[in-house]
């Protein structure tokens, strides 16, 4: 290779790299605009794009209509009207509410609204039909300005409009009041609006503005994929999060370079990767799975390595401490009576629907519940991990992931025994979750989302690919294969008999995850979630705390993925453990109540079955007992599960203790619904989300919920606030800021920062 | 007579500001020690240097014979620190009894996984008496059961004590405990305070404003300003001299 060509390649790659450079850089910008002028770690920025790409796919393709009107439907009316209903709806609401609570809703809306615009507006994506783009001619008309790279119609306008779109944002920002005022009511509404600038306001046109630049990329991004689906566009998100992280979220500038850069570096790596040895597969390997781990790598590393972006939004609001605190952990201190009978009331029916299931044994409906099993199980780490520990883990499904391949490559290599390989599996999932935890267990809050969501993106993209970890090329011709065990006279290729073993496993999860909350490590872990510093100052290593906590999660994850492998007597990887996947497994549970064991099991129930009982309407087929008395509404579209989850974990930035634990909120026959159904597998699903289709619109509250119990509510809770006369000057403040809302205890530490 | 705390030569620079120079503090067995100085002092500063909140840019910290000098905050807690918070940090998820448990369970350091996994892992009955018998030298009993957030600021800062206490510690830090309290909720607090002291026999190092607190309740102090010890001895007379009511008490203007 002489000079002139390393040159001449040098330089093609770097104007190859630009156009996928520009489309980072795009969805980047819109990402850094959201996170600026509304605080919120957006993660639904990605399905605001999808949609407005469906819409305008729906109105130029299907209704066929010519492209000016369809532009303006999908992006100039669509993207703004949705921003401005999350605003109303749920941002506004929430302003104050922690970031990692407002990051919960905006995952568990990136699930919802894709689906929910597919069935609102009848729209399936046709596998392989190339979304059109809003250039004439776009994919077909080339310009080659250097003579060394041909740019296509639609890659000039993707960067023309970034360019454009970063250079208008920046003069909004510098130059122009709006610009400031937007800055202004992310760092404390209540001080903007005593300033007398109307704050909401200005955060609902913050929300129209960075929406229409979602429906904008959406667009203009539509034609790079072969097929319109919500979890591309959700990936092309995370790559753009590395961009954005680039410039610590806050530059605008500084995301578009961090964009471009990340297309030309993937370019010149693949212009220059040197071609080591094709005798070698696991060198080719690693060469070719280098640059698709390139995004994921450095958002790990710019989170990990650079501190200042942890603190670039740390920033208190200087008049936070008049608002009460959150609400805290109601299910923990409820009545004990009440706690007891729904128990046994719980085991009761959960005995009668195995018996019932087993004895039928209808295949189906075996199936079923054993998902819902093995299902539990996965949930139950995140029990551990975000219920106990506080933490964030968006890479469940990896760990869960590494379970399920350790025990395909270790009986299909090495002839294992299938349990032992589940064991196995679960623990090396365990050591993987403790080395992560290494050097993400300082970051907490919203950042050890965006560390897991790399890592998980980051074994997708690449460590599946690998054939000793995923199979490699020989599991797409072969799969990945798990057998069912045998123990002593069982066959567990008996699905019966795999779900008595499957139960057996559940049920000693669950003990120990109760155990391990009454102990010292869960004791350990209130500790460090009501306060760090506190913790530590008797002695608690937050650090290894965290390990031990993403250990143990990662362990019951790796274990239930093992086992759902089993079920399947396959990893079907791609179904069962890809990110979306897993996001939306953190945002059932988080919405179902991720504090407790029975919240993780309502949640895998109603993830296992909910479509085919009440979508699919067979639970009026039992309660009529007759299967043709399914009324001629049903069967209703499967999407709805991620549409009432997704929605339903709005109502988790108020109550933490997930929708069943809400103590005095729900109407009281709910409560008693809920109470009597709970933990009954079936049985609790239709009740639980009629609650959460009503806990998703704004409530009109009048029960205090003073977060802790029934005792708590019924006495006149004697708050820090009233007894000390500084909080004097903070409780009237809150009132007149609509922090009526919630009147709730204020917990000491608060009251402290409003006085000081 | 055994020195809890050997301080020598701490310094800390924030970007070119020394916010300490070379202060050397040494203070025994149960002693009553305050720390005292104007706004921006460095008392603050100091005092997280100790804890290991910051890490010190020169001069080494011993605890009770024991170099901590660049350890985390949790080893120095376990080496014999127990402090209070000038912003109360309790755990809102926890009642009172569970703070001291936790701390007790700590401090014996025998809270293994596999202990939980089979059962062990819940308050024994020997660690709720002793607790018991923390939250009644505190006069909190009634209140054990109590979730913190209906605590008053002053009953708050008396389960920070207890939760401390719970590490028995050698040297018990307490960070302006009468900020956010009237005179007589003061004034109770030390009376609780002094008493527990006496009978436990740790040191305490008192950082406070409130001067008639420092003189009542300590026999020695050191006195900051802009980062250097000024002054130190016996309470009363370095309230008396001239150069800590100029720095301070006197000129309060000036010194700001």
């Amino acid at each position: 290779m002489n000079q002139t060509s390393v040159s001449h390649d040098f330089f093609q790659a770097l104007l190859q790299g630009v156009p996928p450079g520009a489309v980072y850089a795009l969805v980047a910008l819109g990402f850094v605009l959201t996170y600026k002028t509304s605080g919120v770690f957006n993660l639904a920025f990605g399905a605001q794009a999808y949609v407005s790409a469906a819409m305008y796919f729906k109105a130029r393709v299907i209704w066929e209509w010519p492209t000016v009107p369809s532009v303006i439907l999908a992006v100039f009316v669509m993207a703004p009207l949705i921003g401005l209903i999350l605003e109303r709806l749920i941002f506004r609401p929430l302003r104050t509410a922690p970031a990692v609570a407002r990051l919960v809703v905006a995952a568990g809306l990136a699930v919802a609204i894709p689906y929910l615009f597919d069935i609102l507006a009848d729209f399936t994506a046709v596998a392989g039909v190339t979304p059109v783009g809003v250039v004439p001619d776009g994919a077909n008309v080339f310009y080659d300005p250097f003579g060394v790279y041909a740019y296509s119609r639609n890659e000039l306008v993707s960067m023309g409009v970034a360019l454009v779109a970063m250079a208008g944002l920046v003069a909004l920002f510098r130059f122009s009041a709006i610009g400031v005022r937007m800055r202004a009511v992310v760092e404390s509404p209540k001080m903007t609006e005593l300033n007398g600038i109307p704050a909401d306001r200005v955060s609902a046109l913050s929300w129209a503005l960075s929406s229409l630049f979602a429906g904008v990329a959406g667009v203009l991004i539509a034609p790079r994929f072969n097929t319109l689906a919500a979890a591309d566009f959700f990936s092309l998100m995370v790559v753009a999060i590395a961009a954005a992280a680039v410039g610590r979220l806050t530059s605008l500038p500084k995301a578009m370079a961090g964009g471009l850069l990340l297309g030309i570096i993937i370019a010149q790596l693949n212009t220059f990767l040197p071609r080591w040895s094709d005798d070698h597969a696991w060198v080719s390997t690693i060469q070719d799975n280098l640059t698709p781990s390139v995004p994921f790598v450095v958002l790990f590393g710019v989170v990990v390595l650079v501190p200042s972006i942890r603190r670039s939004r740390e920033t208190g609001d200087p008049l936070a401490g008049v608002e009460p605190p959150p609400p805290s952990l109601g299910g923990e201190v409820r009545d004990p009576r009440r706690a007891l009978i729904t128990r046994l009331i719980g085991f009761a029916a959960l005995g009668v629907v195995a018996i019932v299931v087993l004895a039928r044994g209808d295949q189906l409906w075996v199936f079923l519940v054993t998902q819902a099993v093995v299902i539990g199980i996965i949930f139950l780490s995140i029990t551990v991990i975000t219920g106990m520990a506080g933490q964030i883990s968006l890479c469940q499904g990896t760990f869960a992931a590494i379970g399920a391949f350790t025990v395909f490559q270790l009986v299909d290599r090495y002839n294992l025994s299938v349990l032992m390989a589940a064991l196995i599996g679960a623990a090396v999932a365990a050591v993987v979750g403790a080395v992560l935890s290494l050097p993400i267990r300082k970051l907490g809050g919203i950042w050890t989302a965006i560390a897991t969501l790399a890592f998980a993106y980051f074994f997708d993209a690449v460590l599946v690919k690998l054939s000793w970890i995923g199979g490699g090329d020989s599991a797409l011709l072969q799969g990945t294969a798990v057998p069912r065990p045998v123990i002593g006279p069982w066959d567990l290729a008996d699905d019966k008999y795999y779900l008595v073993f499957a139960s057996v496993i559940l049920i000693v999860v669950a003990m120990v995850v109760l155990q391990l909350r009454k102990g010292t490590f869960g004791r350990t872990l209130v500790a460090l979630r009501g306060s760090e510093v506190g913790a530590e100052s008797i002695g608690i290593s937050a650090g290894r705390a965290r390990l031990v906590a993403f250990a143990v999660s990662a362990f019951i994850a790796g274990l239930g993925g093992a086992l759902l492998a089993i079920q399947q007597e396959n990893v079907n990887y791609g179904t069962n453990f890809v990110p979306f996947t897993a996001l939306f497994w953190v945002v059932i549970v988080v919405t179902l109540g991720s504090r407790t064991v029975r919240g993780a099991l309502n949640a895998a129930a109603s993830f296992a079955v909910f479509d085919q009982l009440i979508l699919k309407g067979t639970v009026f087929a039992w309660i009529l007992r007759s299967p043709t008395a399914i009324p001629d509404f049903f069967p209703i579209s499967g999407k709805w599960v991620y549409v009432l989850f997704g929605l339903a974990a709005i109502q988790f930035a108020r109550h933490p203790e997930g929708l069943v634990e809400r103590p005095a909120s729900m109407p009281k026959f709910i409560t008693k619904l809920v109470a009597l159904a709970r933990p009954a597998t079936p049985a609790a699903v239709p009740v639980a989300v009629g609650a959460g289709a009503a806990g998703s619109a704004p409530e009109p509250d009048t029960t205090p919920p003073t977060g802790t119990s029934a005792k708590a509510a019924a006495q006149p809770a004697a708050p820090v606030a009233t007894a000390e006369p500084a909080a004097g000057d903070g409780s009237p403040k809150a009132a007149a800021n609509g922090g009526s809302e919630r009147p709730a205890a204020s917990s000491p530490a608060r009251t402290e920062d409003a006085v000081s | 007579m055994n020195r809890v705390l050997k301080a020598q030569g701490v310094t800390k620079r924030f970007a070119g500001i020394t916010a300490l120079d070379e202060v050397t503090m040494e203070i025994d067995e149960g002693e009553r020690v305050g720390l005292i100085g104007p706004n921006g002092a460095g008392k603050t500063t100091f005092f997280n240097c100790l804890l290991g909140v910051l890490q010190t840019d020169g001069g080494t910290v011993e605890i009770a014979g024991r170099d901590v000098t660049g350890a985390p905050a949790y080893r120095r807690a376990k080496a014999g620190i127990g402090r209070t918070f000038q912003r109360i940090e309790l755990f809102p998820d926890c009642t009172v009894r569970d703070h001291l448990v936790i701390a007790e369970r700590i401090r014996r350091g025998d809270g293994r996984l596999w202990k939980d996994i089979i059962g062990l892992g819940r308050p024994r009955p020997a660690e709720v008496a002793r607790c018991d018998e923390v939250l009644e030298l505190l006069g909190l009993v009634e209140l054990a059961e109590e979730p913190i957030e209906r605590l008053s600021l002053g009953q708050g800062r008396l389960v920070e004590v207890g939760r401390a206490l719970m590490t028995e510690p050698k040297l018990l830090l307490l960070d302006e405990p009468s900020s956010g309290l009237d005179r007589s909720e003061t004034t109770a607090l030390a009376k609780t305070l002094e008493e527990v002291q006496s009978t436990q026999g740790f040191a305490i190092l008192l950082v406070e404003h409130d001067v008639e607190l420092v003189t009542s309740f300590t026999t020695r102090s050191y006195v900051l300003d802009f980062g250097r010890l000024i002054a130190q001895g016996p309470t009363r007379e370095v309230m008396a001299s001239s150069e800590v009511r100029d720095a301070y008490l006197g000129n309060f203007e000036v010194a700001q």
